[in-house]
């Protein structure tokens, strides 16, 4: 049985997502923003992390279609590679919480939750934990221009 | 190109100018500035050549300079429309990219100075930010966003065409 480390991450105080667990580098309390004109509702913001000027995604506004809230108290730095034999990227996601570390097998595999939809462009896979169902998310779809062709899609 | 990163038009451009509106800061290739003028001289009708420098509707007025008519624009920090012209903006530039000659006005200007990070790229997943913004800067504890007059013109049409303010 194949068992892996991930970060369990609240999204908001419902929705709740994971990673592996060396994607998740850092976790910024209440982190400095600066807003950039014309970006979406659901990433109005970047922050700089070691001199990366990085996006800040909240993904529970995206999911539910609302627009970004209004105070950021975690962020999470994340790192992943859109391929092979390209460089790392960095972006970041905005968190209700300090993430929880957590130990996956197999066997906690399951169905990816119907609600919301749009689960189903970011997560990669999906686990059972208790009573909670987690997706897993796709970063480098997450943090490509996927969700801005989504939106336009969806309005 | 949408989602590229402005490599194209930072290799060409040596400097910039620090364009400050409400506080946002824009960098412009100084190389795009052919001269600042005061907002005293704009001029609520074009002289005889209009339209020949003309982008997109609705400038706030017009300045001859060269034998050219520069459609003169207000757009807030954040890229939209103000109601009216804020009383902070005081001086005018005047952008010129061929074929494209446009005036904007700000409220100070400064030369972007040698102490600074990286230019960096626009986060792809930033929407209509990666069309209108070629760069990221952290500059001077806060955030400057690189733009140029070819994707200030094309912004100034795209939102005209679907009236955004």
């Amino acid at each position: 049985m194949a068992e892996s480390g991930a970060w369990i991450m609240d999204l908001d105080s419902q929705l709740q997502a994971a990673v592996g667990d060396r994607e998740m580098l850092h976790v910024i309390q209440a982190p400095e923003l600066f807003s950039v004109p014309l970006s979406p509702p659901y990433c109005r913001h970047v922050l700089i992390w070691q001199d990366h000027i990085l996006p800040l995604m909240d993904l529970a506004a995206w999911l539910n279609g609302q627009s970004e809230r209004r105070e950021h108290k975690v962020a999470g730095i994340l790192a992943f590679q859109p391929r092979r034999d390209q460089e790392v990227r960095y972006g970041a996601l905005s968190l209700a919480a300090t993430p929880i570390r957590a130990q996956v097998d197999d066997q906690q595999a399951c169905d990816l939750p119907a609600h919301p939809s749009g689960w189903k462009r970011l997560a990669l896979s999906c686990f059972q934990q208790g009573n909670r169902i987690i997706p897993i998310l796709d970063l480098p779809t997450l943090f490509s221009d996927a969700l801005t062709k989504a939106s336009r899609v969806r309005s | 190109m949408a989602h590229a990163f402005a490599e194209a038009e930072l290799s060409e451009t040596t400097a910039f100018a620090v364009l400050n509106l409400d506080g946002q800061r824009w960098l412009i290739p100084q190389n795009e500035i052919l001269s600042l003028e005061t907002v005293l001289d704009i001029e609520t009708h074009a002289a005889s050549n209009e339209g020949e420098g003309f982008i997109a509707p609705d400038p706030i007025g017009f300045i001859t300079r060269q034998e050219q008519v520069w459609p003169i624009y207000c757009l807030t920090g954040h890229f939209s429309r103000p109601q009216e012209v804020p009383k902070s903006r005081r001086i005018v530039v005047l952008l010129h990219r061929d074929p494209v000659y446009l005036g904007l006005v700000c409220d100070e200007i400064e030369v972007l100075g040698q102490d600074h990070g990286p230019f960096q790229p626009v986060p792809a997943c930033m929407g209509q930010a990666t069309q209108v913004l070629g760069a990221l800067l952290s500059y001077a504890s806060n955030l400057a966003y690189m733009t140029t007059t070819t994707r200030l013109a094309t912004f100034l049409k795209a939102d005209m065409t679907r009236g955004m303010h």
